[in-house]
C-alpha cells in the first residue's frame, strides 16, 4: 500500500515538472536559469520557503532534538526563523542591484559591481566548493527514508534514481520545474508533519506525559556557539548562490519583501516535528541510525498509505532542493567560471555540469553514513563569507575587487581550519571568527582607498 | 497552476533606519534574548520547554514585527 501512494506522489511531481515545461518562456539561458524574471508570488514563495522544508531540516531537526533537546531545537529554529527579517531587508535591494546589471547568478553581482573577472572566478568557485556537501546531503536524506520502509533496494540504485530524476525535471523545464514540484512536496510535507505530530500526541497522551523538569544548567560557552550559530546561519541563507537565483526569478521586488513577511508563519510545522522526536525519546524506540528518528515516528504512528505518502513527499522534497542547487552550480560553472559562451552554450554547459555532479553527489551518499547536521555546519562557514562582498555591492560602496577576494579566501581558511582543528575560542562559531577577519580585511581597504575625484 | 500576476506598479515599502530597527533589530531581539532569558527558567508551558515555547511564539511574533516595519515604510515610500 505505500508503495502505491508513494509511486502517486512520485508520478504526480514528474506530471508537474512536465506542465511547468508548458509554462515556460523564450527557452534561452535566462528563462531556464530564473524563468526570465517572470514568476508570481506564490510560485516564490514556494521556491524560496524549500530550503525551511527541505529532507535536511525535517530529518535534522528530530534527529537534534531527539538527541541534544531544547538547545538544538533553539538553534535550529532561531536561525530560519531570523534569516527571513534579514531577507526582508536584503533581497528587495539583491532584486534591483540583478535587475539593474542582468545578473543571473551570485557571481554576476560581484563581476558587474567590482569589474573583476578574478573575482568573478574566485567567487564562483567558493559557491561551487561549499554546495557539494548540499547536494550528498539531500542524497542520504532519501536514502534514510527509504531504508525505514524496508524496501529492498540499495542505495547505489536509490541514488541513481534519484540523481537521474532531478536532472529529467532539470532538463524539462529548468528552474520552474522545482518551482511547480515545490507546491506539491510541500502541500505533502505539511499534511504529512501534521498527521505524525498529532498521532505522536495521541499515542503518548501528551501534554501530560511531560513532566516539568528543571532548567538544565547551560554553560556561558554553550550560549555563546548557540548565539553566534545563529548570527552565522540566518546571514548565510539569505546568501547562497540559489537563495539569490530564487530573487531574481521574482516579478517584482515589493513581492520579494511581502513573501518575506508571511514564510515565518509556514514554520509552524516544527511543533508537529518537535512532538514526533519527543514520542520516539521517550517510548525508548531502538533507533538504528541517528537520521532515522523522523521516519521511526512516522512508520510507528500513521498507516502504511500514509507512510508512503511521507516518504514521497521527503523524497521529493531532497529532490527539489537538489535541483534549485543544481541550476545554481550549473551557470556558476558554465557561465561564470567558463566565461564567453554563447547563450545556448551556457545552458548545454550548464547541463553537463549538472549531470557530472550529480554522479558525484549520488555516489558520495551511497558510501556516506555521518550525520546531516555536520555537513550542514560545513556549507555555512563558507557561504557566509560572500557577505561583505555582497553588502559592498548592494550599498554602491567602491571597494577594491582583490580585497574583497582576499577576505573571502582568509575568511574560508580560518573557518574552515578552526572547524579542522576543533577551536572554537569561547565558544564562538569558526564561521564568525572567519566572517570578522574577512570583514576587517575588507574595511580597511574600504577606508584606505583615496576617494575618487569629482 | 499559472504564474500568478502581481501588481508590481503598487510602490515597495521604503527601508528606513525605523523600519530596520521594527523589521530587523527587534526580532533578532526577541528570538535570541527571549530564548536566552527563557532557556533558564523551569517548568512547561504547553507541553514544551519554556525556551522552545517562546521560539513557538516567535514564529508569529516575527511576521508581526515586519508586517509593521512595512506598514511604516509604506507610509515613507515614493
Amino acid at each position: 500500500m505505500e508503495f502505491l501512494s508513494f509511486g502517486m506522489v512520485i508520478a504526480a511531481s514528474i506530471a508537474l515538472a512536465v506542465y511547468a515545461r508548458m509554462r515556460r518562456g523564450s527557452g534561452n539561458a535566462r528563462d531556464f536559469f530564473v524563468a526570465s524574471g517572470q514568476l508570481g508570488g506564490l510560485l516564490v514563495f514556494f521556491l524560496t520557503i524549500g530550503e525551511t522544508y527541505s529532507i535536511g531540516s525535517v530529518l535534522g531537526f528530530s534527529t537534534g532534538v531527539y538527541l541534544h533537546g531544547a538547545a538544538f531545537a533553539g538553534w535550529f529554529m532561531g536561525y530560519i526563523l531570523l534569516s527571513y527579517p534579514v531577507g526582508f531587508v536584503l533581497a528587495p535591494l539583491l532584486w534591483q542591484l540583478g535587475r539593474r546589471t542582468g545578473s543571473m547568478t551570485l557571481a554576476d553581482i560581484f563581476r558587474a559591481h567590482f569589474s573583476s573577472r578574478l573575482l568573478e572566478v574566485v567567487v564562483a568557485a567558493n559557491a561551487v566548493a561549499f554546495l557539494l556537501p548540499l547536494g550528498q546531503m539531500q542524497f542520504t536524506g532519501l536514502i534514510s527514508v527509504m531504508r525505514s520502509l524496508h524496501w529492498h533496494v540499495t542505495p547505489a540504485v536509490l541514488a541513481g534514481a534519484g540523481a537521474g530524476m532531478t536532472f529529467g525535471w532539470v532538463a524539462l523545464a529548468g528552474v520552474r520545474a522545482p518551482a511547480y514540484v515545490s507546491v506539491l512536496k510541500d502541500v505533502l510535507l505539511v499534511l504529512a508533519i501534521v498527521a505524525g505530530g498529532s498521532a505522536a500526541l495521541l499515542a503518548t497522551g501528551l501534554p501530560a506525559a511531560y513532566v516539568a523538569a528543571p532548567a538544565p544548567a547551560v554553560p556561558a560557552r554553550q550560549d555563546m556557539f548557540v548565539v553566534s550559530t545563529i548570527v552565522l546561519q540566518s546571514l548565510g541563507l539569505c546568501m547562497t548562490p540559489q537563495a539569490v537565483a530564487f530573487v531574481f526569478t521574482a516579478r517584482s521586488a515589493r513581492m520579494v519583501r511581502r513573501n518575506q513577511i508571511l514564510m515565518p508563519l509556514y514554520m509552524l510545522m516544527f511543533p508537529f516535528l518537535y512532538m514526533i522526536a519527543e514520542y520516539v525519546r521517550r517510548r525508548g524506540l531502538a533507533v538504528p541510525s541517528a537520521n532515522d528518528v523522523f521516519m521511526l515516528g512516522i512508520t510507528t504512528t500513521l498507516p502504511p498509505w500514509m507512510q508512503g505518502i511521507v516518504a514521497g513527499g521527503c523524497a521529493v522534497s531532497a529532490l527539489v532542493i537538489l535541483a534549485g542547487v543544481c541550476l545554481a552550480i550549473g551557470p556558476l560553472v558554465s557561465r561564470n567560471m567558463l566565461h564567453g559562451l554563447s547563450d545556448r552554450g551556457q545552458r548545454v554547459g550548464a547541463q553537463v555540469v549538472i549531470g557530472i555532479y550529480l554522479l558525484l553527489c549520488a555516489a558520495g551518499a551511497a558510501g556516506l553514513g555521518s550525520i546531516m547536521v555536520t555537513l550542514n555546519n560545513l556549507y555555512y562557514l563558507g557561504m557566509i563569507q560572500i557577505a561583505p562582498g555582497l553588502l559592498v555591492a548592494l550599498c554602491g560602496w567602491r571597494v577594491p575587487a582583490l580585497a574583497i577576494a582576499a577576505g573571502l579566501v582568509a575568511g574560508d581558511g580560518l573557518a574552515v581550519g578552526l572547524y579542522s582543528a576543533g577551536l572554537m575560542p569561547e565558544g564562538i562559531n569558526p564561521g564568525l571568527i572567519g566572517l570578522a577577519v574577512n570583514t576587517l580585511i575588507v574595511a580597511t581597504a574600504g577606508l584606505r582607498r583615496p576617494p575618487r575625484a569629482r | 497552476m499559472p504564474d500568478t500576476p502581481d501588481n508590481a506598479h503598487e510602490p515597495r515599502s521604503a527601508t528606513t533606519p525605523l523600519t530596520l530597527v521594527v523589521g530587523l533589530g527587534l526580532p533578532y531581539a526577541l528570538v535570541i534574548g527571549g530564548f536566552l532569558l527563557f532557556e533558564h527558567v523551569d517548568g512547561v508551558v504547553f507541553g514544551f520547554p519554556p525556551a522552545v515555547a517562546w521560539l513557538f511564539a516567535c514564529m508569529v511574533l516575527v511576521p508581526c514585527c515586519m508586517a509593521v516595519a512595512w506598514w511604516l515604510g509604506r507610509a515613507r515610500a515614493p
